[in-house]
């Protein structure tokens, strides 16, 4: 009886939870299915069911070049930072070397740093070099504050492989790379694939470097581009247009994590668990 | 194949003193010899400088004649058997012991298939070649590194303490296939151990370190008959030698339990009246009443009160408590302390035969022959007579 009775409560807070959470979500896609004149109709679901909002979405060009922009500049800074991590992270977790702390000490120290605090600096930096309103002008940022988690979340995986493994594999006649690429990277592939998932979402989800980088179609990303949506014509409300085109960069996302769930949960506790 | 030379090799991390100081060791082209010490006694820093997965601080490394202190561990074609065993988790057994030689870059897949084919068979991993390491019970991952090792014709094997994650049983077997295997294969051989059962049982040759210093290298037969100081008399055998306090009086031995005759060209080379300790293995006493009439004479007899007895079918071990003299006592506690051994117990163990009627708690007469005791110096601990061997 008992544990019935707090089972039962359990899913109630659940519910109350999810549905706080969730409740946004549902209508944010509930209004990219509705007609642009039901917008304003005080209904939760459309009476009819329509994909306009993505037609216009598609046919705008502000949303198609902002998607172009966020799927190549995310998938940039995700690449360089990664390959980068992996290296940073192997030599903590294997080699000794001068300034190791310093190297984690400013990894961490670039973590915290406020975002925004920068963004000004940057955009007189960037306007006088040119890198203002451009893929790098993003993708270097973006890298410079994944780097520190990608490095932290590698490094916690490189250090559970037993190095014996390592040594093994150079007794076996391998040198210190053939090593790393054939027993080390393989091992630590659950770690690379988190890694690489939570530097994408952060590339994926900025605004506000997104809106403060750039001025035009040549680099913003959607989150940004989001921001100046009009819709079909000037005259109509943007709101069915911006929800579809929410819904269609959140979809990524959601599968990301649904499919990588148990991984990212895995990497981002094995360091904690395991020292 | 190669030989192994070491000369004066050094290993110091940081201050203080060194794991590894001043060994000098040669393992001949084809031998077995066996590292084996307490844990901490430097034997697997050894063994790692020599497969170069260790800087060595001074000294040389010899592998096949040439100077390896340099060499990086994969020029120095040795092939290597980790204690965890070090499987490559995300590979099949065929491509685990396929690594060294897909490493190697050299030879044609018909040639790699055929290999680990043939080591599959002398190994019994025909049947598992599909599997994954996680798949494989203790002694079937234990094969698998193995013949990663043998697959490849490296210049020498080094084993670090393979068989310790195994169960007794396991390792009783495994320990007779590492020694068919060697046997037939001739490679010279480095194993490293704290098991003295597995060292005398493998090793053509067995080197007894203790706290980074070497003790002895000797076969395994002299190193029981002859130890060369109270640790190694201590460390080989079991259940471990007796140690006991004894002073040369008048021609004869005094022991707390016995006074025992001895041959005078042997008192000779002893001191008079000076401390000394004895040493006697629990497998030299017997149930005087078992002894053969023929051979008792040569023995010296006494009176013990058994405390424990305990039958293990083959023999049985019993337990003797014995007064020594409070002073005598003392000494040898202390000095027990210095040598930081714990078979200063006033307590023989003796090793009887299983026939024996002796049972806990009675009056017994024991036999010994005393010819067969070490003597050493209680400072040093050095055998006082190394070189004589009585045998029974």
């Amino acid at each position: 009886m008992r544990s019935a009775g707090r089972g039962a409560s359990w899913a109630v807070a659940a519910i109350a939870v999810v549905a706080y959470a969730l409740l946004p979500v549902v209508w944010m896609v509930s209004l990219s299915f509705k007609r642009v004149d039901d917008l304003s109709a005080r209904r939760f679901w459309p009476d009819v069911w329509t994909l306009d909002s993505y037609r216009t979405v598609f046919r705008t060009p502000l949303f198609t070049s902002a998607l172009r922009n966020s799927i190549g500049i995310s998938f940039i800074a995700t690449a360089i930072s990664i390959a980068l991590a992996t290296f940073a992270a192997y030599a903590i977790a294997r080699l000794d070397f001068r300034g190791k702390r310093l190297v984690l000490t400013m990894a961490l120290a670039v973590a915290m740093f406020p975002v925004v605090s920068i963004v000004g600096p940057l955009f007189d930096i960037w306007r006088t070099i040119g890198l203002y309103d451009t893929w790098i002008g993003l993708v270097v940022p973006y890298m410079s504050f994944t780097l520190p988690l990608a490095i932290w979340v590698l490094s916690a995986f490189f250090r559970q492989i037993p190095w014996e493994r390592e040594q093994a594999a150079q007794m076996d006649g391998a040198t210190r790379w053939q090593a790393f690429r054939k027993v080390i990277l393989p091992l630590a592939i659950p770690g690379v694939v988190t890694a690489a998932i939570l530097t994408f979402l952060f590339a994926w989800n900025d605004f506000v470097f997104g809106i403060s980088l750039t001025s035009t179609d040549r680099a913003r990303p959607v989150p940004a581009a989001l921001a100046f949506f009009t819709g079909a014509s000037q005259f109509q409300h943007p709101a069915g247009a911006i929800s579809a085109a929410a819904v269609v960069v959140t979809v990524p996302v959601v599968v990301l994590v649904l499919v990588f769930q148990r991984r990212i949960v895995a990497g981002l506790t094995s360091g904690a668990v395991k020292g | 194949m190669s030989a192994i030379a070491l000369s004066h090799i050094v290993k110091r991390y940081g201050e203080g003193q060194p794991a590894v100081d001043d060994v000098t060791l040669d393992v001949a082209d084809g031998e077995l010899v066996v590292l084996v010490g307490p844990s901490g006694c430097g034997k697997s820093t050894i063994l790692r400088m020599i497969a170069g997965l260790e800087d060595v601080t001074s000294g040389e490394v010899r592998i096949g004649g040439e100077i390896a202190n340099e060499q990086s561990p994969r020029d120095r074609r040795l092939a290597m058997v980790f204690q965890n065993y070090a499987l490559y988790p995300h590979l099949s057994v065929f491509e685990n012991i396929a690594f060294p030689l897909r490493i190697a870059g050299k030879h044609r897949e018909e040639e790699i298939h055929r290999r680990i084919d043939e080591v599959a068979a002398l190994l019994e991993l025909s049947e598992l070649l599909d599997r994954r390491p996680a798949q494989l019970s203790g002694g079937q991952r234990q094969r698998v590194a193995m013949g990663r090792a043998i697959v490849r014709e490296a210049r020498a094997f080094l084993f670090d303490e393979p068989l310790s994650n195994l169960d007794a049983k396991l390792r009783a077997q495994m320990r007779t296939e590492i020694a068919r295997l060697q046997r037939r294969l001739r490679v010279t051989t480095v194993y490293v151990t704290h098991d003295q059962v597995e060292a005398m049982t493998l090793g053509d040759r067995v080197a007894v370190l203790r706290k980074g210093v070497l003790q002895q290298v000797d076969r395994p037969r002299e190193l029981y008959e002859r130890p060369a100081n109270m640790f190694v008399a201590g460390f080989i055998g079991s259940p471990a030698m007796n140690f006991v306090p004894a002073t040369i009086e008048d021609g004869s031995v005094r022991l707390p339990f016995a006074t025992a005759r001895l041959p005078g060209e042997l008192l000779q080379r002893l001191p008079a009246r000076r401390l000394l300790i004895a040493g006697i293995r629990p497998e030299h006493f017997e149930d005087a009443a078992l002894v053969n009439p023929a051979v008792r004479p040569r023995g010296t007899t006494f009176d013990a009160s058994v405390d424990v007895a305990e039958w293990v079918g083959s023999e049985q071990l019993a337990y003797v408590p014995y007064e020594a003299p409070s002073e005598v006592s003392t000494s040898v506690r202390s000095l027990a302390r210095e040598l930081d051994s714990e078979a200063f117990r006033t307590q023989l163990v003796v090793s009887l035969d299983a026939a024996s009627s002796i049972r806990s708690g009675d009056r017994a007469e024991l036999w010994f022959d005393a010819r067969r005791m070490h003597f050493f110096d209680p400072r040093s601990g050095d055998n006082l007579m190394p070189d004589v061997v009585v045998s029974a």
